[in-house]
């Protein structure tokens, strides 16, 4: 189960993917801020574009850690690109690294399926919900909208986090490059 | 189940003891799928150099790799036979690999760095690095400063650089794959000239090249492969060469005769061709690339049925004046028209229409996930048509409608772009390097192809570093140096006009070596000054004072505190949170207030949003007035929450921007091996990630004009990215399997990649108490102005 250096650059090159698909997104999101305005919980619902490195990565490489790695590092990127959250990117990668990590965890790094997948979304959305009611707000606002909030991040994180990265890895791994990799070696069947 | 026995030879102690040796050696990749190599038996003695010869595919480079130890163990495959390498050539650094793509092998940021990596797996003493590095640039004629950034050089300067990566361990065997692919004769010639030299320092030499020829009086011995992965013959280069000459043309791994020798084919008839109209017209065309201007004042019209062929340095402007002509990139002043209007004025439908064109790497191009549909150019749901399937065979692509193009072998990408570029008919073809790295079978396919184009009227326009196929085929030739056409004319006047041929590096490569031994000999000298004095950063305005601080405690202090600033609750330490940073920034951080509001002005409106939002949404306290409209509640309380979070928001973001301005990337991964214990596979893999960013970047742009010239590059951005997505992430596989695979073989294996104590650091990166306690000094500075600015 040891890291392969091929794992760590393709987890590193992946995170850097990940941090630019953040950092174009923080700009979108800037614009859907006014949902923010309407109705805050709302705007929660595009969040798991944030979470997308807890799918993409350990879809592919299947190590325990590669989530949390993954999300972090993306979110490094995404400071380093001068994304609007700063710092505190960085924290949310953290939040939501964990979160993920914890599907993978309680599948004991077996199970890499859509379910597992989606699961790690959903969790990521409930790490940000941590960051979200100290930081961003949440504590001011109802305890129904809160809840509210945690729920679409969540459903958001299974979309955006589960159903996305999976579709993308499957046809990456179509391409019959990432043979070398642990999604391709069930299939295989050259033992590591 | 990879059976690699390492044992000492019995069967050949007789001989002069190997420095390494094979026998039957079968390898493939896949369970069941085809052997790569079949029974090979190859033997090399200290000092030998051998040459590699094969049709691509062949498994040149799988053995080579064998060789040197890097299959299996950094890629996996089922090895059968035996292989024995000498103990010496066992101990770390004994072999130097040197891959064929030089951007992909580097891992570092820095000319210094990159050239020490190597070493420092092998734990030399950091007080020898700088003497090997100065051996090693010598000796591949490199001069460049030790803290030039290595991404900025041409195609010639990053293979030098990345040969001179291996040399710095003064290996034994040196493996060379495709040393001179896409180089230009110059930087070939000084290329050849390295190995010539390596040859007399008695290092031994692998070497894979498909342009092979002005190789030959360097290599003791040619190996030739046959097409199924076994050997035909070996033996002495001379002999072997002048007997298989036959063979070797019919298997393509030899150019005909006709088409090295046949001078200016064109010669005679170029003057009578009838042309028809004009095509392209510029006059007076500039073009930049960001602000570096790459094309100056060219003027030139292109007739009908014309066959131009362009060439020039490494770096000269060339693929850009071809994207120019396929409207890739916009005219900076000038003229610049097709048919009569204006590029610009061309909507990408029509233009493609009527001109077609090829990138140099086919994969760049390749949109769906079988090779059929690459062809019918839509996703196909079923079988692949008959025609399809016809048109494939035409190209020799029989049978493989149903893979994935990624697979195919590099003859059979190229010819597959190709196939799929004429699949419709167009008026003109623009081709930048269509023969690069293929081998002279594919080369000989694609220009008698291209011909047949020609005879039928097309026009071509292509860009080569190839002088004999420019002799044979172009009716005429553009010169293009510094950016500047500085020739334009028949190909019969370019081979008698030695000046002009110095000029665009295209001289033999006696003439090349001695002229530039010369040059490069006086512009060393230079460099070595810069090698005396200590590294220091290039075009600084004024430091950050935190640079000084190690990064991995500047980071945890800032961590930390930006963690505290969330805990900031009323608006006056809200206002103290974007305050202390601010300060710092202006003060320690040497930034100009001027710029530290430039970078945060656009956050402060994104923060304005969340306030007004807050406003409106905020829990009302009890007791607090407010008042109702829609589901809003508007308040006072909220505003207050709304300015705490835009505050502090702010805040973190400048005390974000004091660290990235102070950070150095290479000294991150330096301080987080040594001092925090990150493995330093982690570390230095984290690196080569961040590296490929910019690679990245270029791929994107590639990949967006080859998109483009097919009619599939969606307008608006977010589309884009969905379809780019894929070409996009395999291109990311693919580069981190080479970085990876590179960095192992430059040593970053075993104990080296697992523990710090393992490897020595050319860099000194240390801590003291200082760095301590400014690190400490953030998060409490943090603490304590949340403490004065509580409420009572």
């Amino acid at each position: 189960m040891s890291w392969k250096l091929r794992d760590i650059v393709l987890l590193a090159i992946l995170a850097v993917v990940s941090g630019l698909i953040f950092r174009i997104f923080d700009f979108l999101y800037n614009i859907l801020q006014i949902g923010n305005i309407v109705w805050p919980p709302g705007q929660n619902i595009l969040n798991g574009v944030w979470f997308i490195a807890v799918g993409l990565v350990p879809y592919i490489i299947r190590k325990p850690g590669a989530a949390l790695l993954a999300e972090v590092l993306a979110a490094v990127v995404e400071w380093a690109l001068a994304g609007p959250y700063g710092i505190s990117g960085v924290l949310s990668g953290l939040l939501q690294g964990l979160g993920g990590e914890l599907a993978y965890l309680f599948f004991a790094y077996r199970r890499y399926n859509l379910g597992v997948l989606s699961l790690s979304g959903a969790l990521a959305g409930v790490g940000y919900a941590v960051q979200y009611y100290y930081q961003y707000g949440g504590n001011h606002l109802t305890h129904l909208d809160f809840i509210l909030a945690v729920l679409i991040n969540c459903i958001s994180g299974v979309f955006f986090a589960g159903f996305v990265p999976k579709w993308i890895d499957d046809a990456l791994a179509r391409t019959g490059l990432l043979r070398n990799y642990a999604i391709a070696q069930r299939a295989k069947g050259i033992s590591q | 189940m990879s059976s690699q026995l390492k044992q000492s030879p019995r069967t050949l102690e007789e001989m002069a003891s190997p420095l390494l040796f094979v026998k039957d050696l079968c390898l493939r990749y896949e369970e069941h799928g085809p052997w790569i190599l079949r029974h090979i038996d190859f033997v090399l003695h200290p000092g030998e150099s051998v040459l590699l010869l094969g049709p691509s595919g062949s498994g040149k480079s799988t053995l080579a790799m064998v060789l040197a130890d890097l299959i299996p163990g950094i890629l996996e495959a089922e090895v059968k036979g035996e292989v024995f390498s000498s103990d010496s050539l066992r101990k770390p650094g004994n072999i130097g690999y040197v891959f064929q793509d030089a951007d992909t092998q580097f891992c570092m940021l820095q000319v210094d760095d990159e050239l020490a990596f190597g070493m420092e797996n092998r734990q030399i003493p950091r007080a020898k690095m700088r003497e090997r590095m100065k051996e090693a640039l010598a000796n591949v004629l490199l001069p460049v400063a030790p803290n030039d950034h290595h991404h900025e050089f041409s195609g010639g300067m990053k293979q030098k650089l990345a040969i001179a990566s291996a040399l710095t361990l003064r290996p034994q065997l040196c493996v060379l794959d495709e040393p001179t692919a896409n180089l230009d004769p110059l930087a070939s010639a000084q290329v050849l000239a390295t190995i010539q030299k390596l040859r007399e320092q008695g290092t031994s030499l692998l070497i894979i090249e498909h342009h092979f020829q002005p190789l030959l009086p360097y290599v003791d011995r040619v190996v030739l492969f046959n097409r199924d992965g076994s050997i035909h013959r070996q033996g002495p280069a001379g002999e072997v060469v002048a007997e298989e000459w036959a063979w070797m043309l019919a298997e393509g791994v030899a150019e005909s005769h006709e088409l090295v020798q046949t001078a200016v084919r064109r010669a005679n008839d170029a003057s009578s061709l009838s042309l028809g109209n004009s095509l392209w017209t510029l006059s007076g065309l500039d073009v930049k690339r960001g602000k570096r201007e790459v094309l100056k004042q060219v003027n030139a019209e292109i007739r009908q049925g014309e066959w131009i062929a362009i060439v020039g340095p490494n770096g000269s402007g060339k693929s850009t004046l071809l994207e120019a002509l396929a409207g890739l990139v916009p005219a900076e002043s000038g003229e610049l028209s097709y048919a009569g209007r204006p590029l610009k004025d061309w909507s990408a439908e029509e233009l493609y229409q009527r001109i077609s064109v090829s990138f140099q790497n086919p994969e760049h191009q390749f949109v769906y996930e079988r090779v059929g549909e690459e062809i019918a150019n839509q996703r196909l749901s079923g079988d692949i048509p008959d025609d399809v399937q016809s048109w494939l065979s035409d190209f020799g692509l029989a049978g493989l409608a149903e893979q994935s193009p990624y697979m195919l072998s590099q003859g059979q990408k190229r010819r597959l772009s190709v196939a799929s570029m004429l699949r419709k008919e167009h008026e003109a073809y623009l081709l930048d390097e269509p023969t690069f790295g293929q081998d002279a079978a594919t080369t000989r396919f694609l220009m008698e192809r291209l011909e047949s184009l020609h005879i039928r009227g097309k026009t071509l326009i292509m860009v080569s570093h190839d002088l004999s196929l420019v002799y044979r085929y172009a009716t005429r030739v553009w010169v293009v140096v510094n950016g500047r056409l500085i020739w334009d004319g028949l190909p019969q006047d370019l081979k008698n006009h030695q000046a002009i041929r110095a000029k665009a590096h295209l001289l033999s490569e006696q003439e090349l070596i001695a002229a530039e031994l010369q040059r490069t000999e006086l512009s060393m000298k230079d460099i070595w000054n810069a090698w005396e004095t200590k590294s220091v950063p290039k075009n600084h305005a004024r430091l950050s004072w935190f640079r000084k601080i190690h990064p991995v405690w500047l980071f945890i202090g800032i961590l930390v505190a930006a963690v505290l600033m969330v805990f900031a609750n009323n608006w006056q330490q809200g206002l103290a949170m974007l305050l202390f940073p601010m300060v710092l920034l202006m003060t320690l951080g040497h930034q100009s207030p001027w710029r530290v509001l430039k970078i945060l002005a656009p956050f402060v409106l994104i923060y304005f949003l969340s306030l007004v939002s807050l406003t409106l949404n905020s829990a009302v306290p009890s007791g607090s007035a407010s008042v109702t409209i829609l589901w809003w509640h508007p308040s006072i309380a909220g505003l207050l929450n709304g300015i705490v979070l835009a505050t502090r928001m702010i805040g973190t973001l400048a005390l974000g921007l004091l660290y990235v301005d102070a950070v150095d990337l290479t000294e991150l991964t330096i301080g987080l091996t040594r001092h925090f214990r990150l493995p330093p596979k982690f570390a230095y893999g984290f690196l080569a990630g961040f590296r490929i960013l910019p690679l990245l970047h270029t791929e994107w742009n590639k990949i967006q004009d080859a998109r483009r010239v097919r009619g599939l590059s969606p307008k608006r951005m977010i589309w884009r990215i969905g379809i780019f997505a894929l070409p996009l992430l395999a291109q990311a596989v693919r580069m981190s399997e080479r970085v990876a695979m590179a960095m192992e073989a430059r040593g970053l294996q075993g104990d080296a990649a697992a523990s710090a104590k393992e490897r020595s650091f050319y860099r000194d990166v240390s801590y003291g108490t200082l760095d301590i306690f400014i690190a400490l000094a953030f998060p409490v500075s943090v603490f304590a102005l949340l403490m004065i600015f509580a409420h009572p």
